[in-house]
């Protein structure tokens, strides 16, 4: 933080072009020092690995604990520097800078924030007021996150790890049900997390950037990046693809740009080929669908929104799976590889099906009882047809009705507290 | 309204709905706290929850069922039955370690309570002390049982959403839970020997962590397990299909280090040690099993106590457990090791793709 601070500092300084370093040096400077910090703890074991297997050598493995949110607060603190570098920052006091790296409720997993919209906030003197309209409000996201993230993601949660991690083979409808499962626990958690940073600092009157808009609303993947953990689509936007030059050097250029965005995304997220083909995928996506977009084709909004919200669950199968091979477990079940197993609830009715090679037994590789199968129905209809929490907070009333949702939401969160768990974004 | 008023109606509303939630789970009831009578279902649902544990254990009962998910199965108001006026909770774990399973057990003593315990073969492995998942659940664990503030339990969306359940089967007297679980004369699948290797992977090719590079627990972990356990108190091994048998044997000395873990055990202890390894008219037969003859079914949970407790209204096989004593460990282990030897082994493995038939005699 030290480091960043002053390293910000030169590159915002006037006469920094009189100094002996250009500030584009130190700007280079500055951003490898930072990647190199990123690369160590969270790479290095990755490039070991790669390295041993294409080299045959057998270096040991540095096994380092990776620092909570370190690729959160590195890309916050580089945007800085470019930020500082393109004169938009002026900041001299350390503690001002603290404040804005550390502010806590977005300190672990983002919203990934600019110091030219946080620093005006913690400065004004309004904001150093109680505010009960603030307070309620915050209270209420806060409770609409909380409610998501224990409540919702972590029921999900169990049945996305039996899938993913433990069962050996699944048969159609589990494998869909793990796939599912993953994509709804990966929303809820980490807009859930999301809304609880907001509603936090809403407390002290700050106001962070909006996250997630309903992104499996989405009817195309470039919409879907639009909703979806806006602040890094905004990060990897203006730090990465516009530097590569963007959409300005011919169509060629840009879907190769594009499509280094997404792998370099991709390699955000986690150190691993499975996240770098996760990447991989959306940015060939992107790249279809500009392409398909050019050439003019449209088609039913029905059907755009069916292939991309299944391009996208497909998608984060290799984003869950810990290896190839299970992804491949779960692609093979929703195709059927593995055969198809219906509840016993059914029998009576489809029970003609068994001559057809179907099963009837409970969904025990996943543990998923015949009831619960309606959480799939609840997450379907709440992210498609509900206002999400930032609409929401656009039209708050202090009213009972928002005090009856707050509190129902904040009573089944908190008591649903006792489980074990823990946000998917803290990993990446 | 304005702001300070509505953070006044949300306390309020807040601190109503969390006593409804501990009322509605207080009356209902659905684990059993207060009554085991028609809970089984729930029971049979519970999936390793370290704050009902800890009520459970506060609570005090006379006897706890202690064990893996094997245990899962059994009703505890089945023991109550031939232990009248007793109270018995059943805190399994789905999976349990040896380190886990002593702490509750080390407590249970504590409490003055007593317990019926499964010596689990795969929960003495304990190379599987260091995963990850299994040391945060152990953590979780531990530090319920530590806190004092127990009660607390009762508020707890997880069983609210139990006793709904538990009242609309009640109104509309349907047994949602049953499907979950295979109903006890029910085969899915035939138990295979093939079947078995898939599932736990005993060839110890690493990916299967509970059964790969089985090594038994410290003797000495063992011991203090033994010496503390009372004359009121019960270990079982509860049986598995014998196809298991043979693989135990064949497989990564299993065999040898869990008659070593028994025989440690029995030597110790001045518990009653229950035993229903080996073959017998039960574990041959399929259609008492679950899950590749992984999980006995409840009906034979039943036949288990009825031989613990000698129930004559209830015909258990003969050759259907054992009691095993310091003068008969050596002879009873012998014996099972002998019942494997002695099948025919060769009519099996020769399913196996790839295995030498010759090997499984190599002891």
């Amino acid at each position: 933080m030290l480091f960043n601070f002053v390293v910000g500092n030169s590159l915002s300084k006037r006469d920094a072009s009189k100094k002996a370093f250009s500030k584009k040096s130190i700007l280079t400077f500055g951003i490898i020092a930072n990647l190199a910090l990123l690369g160590y703890f969270k790479y290095a074991d990755f490039f070991i690995t790669n390295f041993n297997l294409l080299s045959g050598a057998d270096a040991n493995l540095l096994k380092l604990v990776l620092p909570l949110a370190i690729s959160f607060f590195t890309f916050q603190q580089i945007a800085y520097l470019v930020d500082s570098y393109r004169g938009e920052t002026k900041e001299y006091d350390f503690l001002n800078y603290a404040l804005f790296v550390t502010f806590f409720p977005q300190l672990i997993a983002g919203p990934i924030v600019h110091h030219k919209e946080m620093m005006p906030q913690f400065a004004n003197a309004r904001n150093k007021v109680k505010n009960y309209r603030n307070i309620a409000l915050g209270l209420f996201i806060f409770s609409i996150g909380l409610f998501k993230k224990v409540v919702i993601a972590d029921t999900f949660a169990v049945w996305a790890t039996a899938g993913f991690d433990t069962a050996t083979t699944l048969n159609l409808f589990e494998a869909w049900a793990t796939s599912l499962s993953y994509t709804f626990q990966l929303y809820f958690d980490f807009s859930g997390y999301t809304d609880m940073a907001i509603g936090a600092a809403l407390l002290f009157n700050i106001k962070l950037p909006i996250n997630f808009n309903s992104p499996y609303k989405a009817t195309n993947i470039q919409d879907f990046w639009r909703r979806w953990h806006i602040t890094l689509s905004r990060f990897l936007c203006e730090y990465v693809y516009i530097p590569l030059g963007g959409n300005r050097k011919g169509e060629f250029r840009t879907y190769n740009n594009l499509l280094a965005t997404f792998i370099i995304g991709g390699l955000w997220h986690g150190a691993g080929w499975t996240f770098v083909f996760w990447g991989f995928l959306h940015g060939v996506a992107l790249v279809v669908h500009r392409a398909w977009s050019k050439l003019g084709f449209k088609i039913w909004t029905w059907l755009a929104w069916l292939i991309t919200f299944n391009f996208i669950n497909i998608a984060w199968v290799f984003f869950r799976a810990k290896e190839w091979g299970d992804a491949v477990k779960v692609l093979s079940g929703m195709v059927g590889m593995s055969g198809v197993q219906i509840h016993p609830i059914l029998q009576n009715k489809l029970s003609f099906l068994a001559t057809h090679g179907v099963i009837f037994a409970p969904y025990e590789a996943i543990q998923l009882p015949a009831l619960d199968t309606l959480w799939f129905v609840f997450a379907f209809i709440i992210v498609l047809f509900f206002k999400n929490s930032m609409q929401k907070r656009e039209v708050f009333k202090l009213d009972y009705k928002t005090a009856l949702f707050a509190a129902f939401c904040f009573v089944v969160g908190v008591l649903s507290l006792n489980k074990v768990s823990e946000f998917l974004y803290f990993n990446f | 309204m304005n702001g300070k008023e509505w953070l006044k109606v949300f306390a309020t509303l807040f601190l109503l709905g969390v006593l409804f939630v501990g009322w509605v789970n207080y009356v209902v009831d659905p684990y059993g706290l207060k009554s085991n009578e028609n809970k089984f279902d729930s029971d049979l649902m519970l999936m390793n929850k370290p704050n009902l544990t800890s009520l459970k254990i506060h609570l005090i009962a006379e006897y706890y069922l202690i064990g893996t998910s094997r245990v899962m199965r059994i009703n505890p108001n089945l023991i109550e039955k031939y232990l009248p006026q007793k109270k018995v909770y059943n805190i399994n774990i789905s999976g349990a370690t040896f380190k886990e399973n002593s702490m509750l057990a080390k407590k249970v003593l504590s409490n003055g309570s007593n317990f019926i315990y499964g010596f689990d073969a795969f929960s003495l492995n304990k190379n599987r002390l260091n995963e990850k998942e299994i040391v945060d659940r152990y953590m979780s664990y531990k530090s319920e049982l530590e806190n004092k503030s127990i009660y607390g339990n009762y508020l707890n969306i997880d069983t609210l959403s139990m006793s709904f359940k538990n009242l609309v089967k009640k109104i509309l007297n349907k047994n949602y839970n049953s499907y979950s679980f295979s109903e006890n004369n029910k085969i899915h699948d035939a138990v295979t020997i093939l079947g078995i290797e898939e599932h736990l992977d005993l060839s110890n090719k690493g990916t299967k962590k509970s059964s790969s590079n089985f090594e038994i627990v410290n003797n000495n972990e063992i011991i203090n397990l033994a010496k503390n356990a009372t004359k009121k108190d019960i270990f079982i091994i509860y049986p598995k299909h014998f196809y298991h048998y043979i693989l135990f044997q064949k497989y990564q000395n299993i065999e040898t280090k869990y008659f070593n873990a028994i025989k440690l055990l029995v030597q110790n202890t001045d518990a009653k040690v229950w035993c229903f390894y080996g073959k017998n008219e039960i574990t041959v037969n399929d259609g008492n099993f679950d899950e590749n003859g992984w999980h006995f079914k409840p009906k034979i949970a039943e036949l288990i106590f009825a031989k613990i407790f000698n129930d004559p209204t209830i015909e258990v096989p003969k050759d259907f457990g054992v009691l095993v004593t310091k003068e008969n460990i050596d002879e009873h282990l012998k014996n099972l090791r002998e019942q494997v030897q002695n099948y025919d082994l060769n009519k099996s493995l020769s399913l196996v793709p790839n295995v030498p038939v010759g090997n499984a005699y190599s002891e």
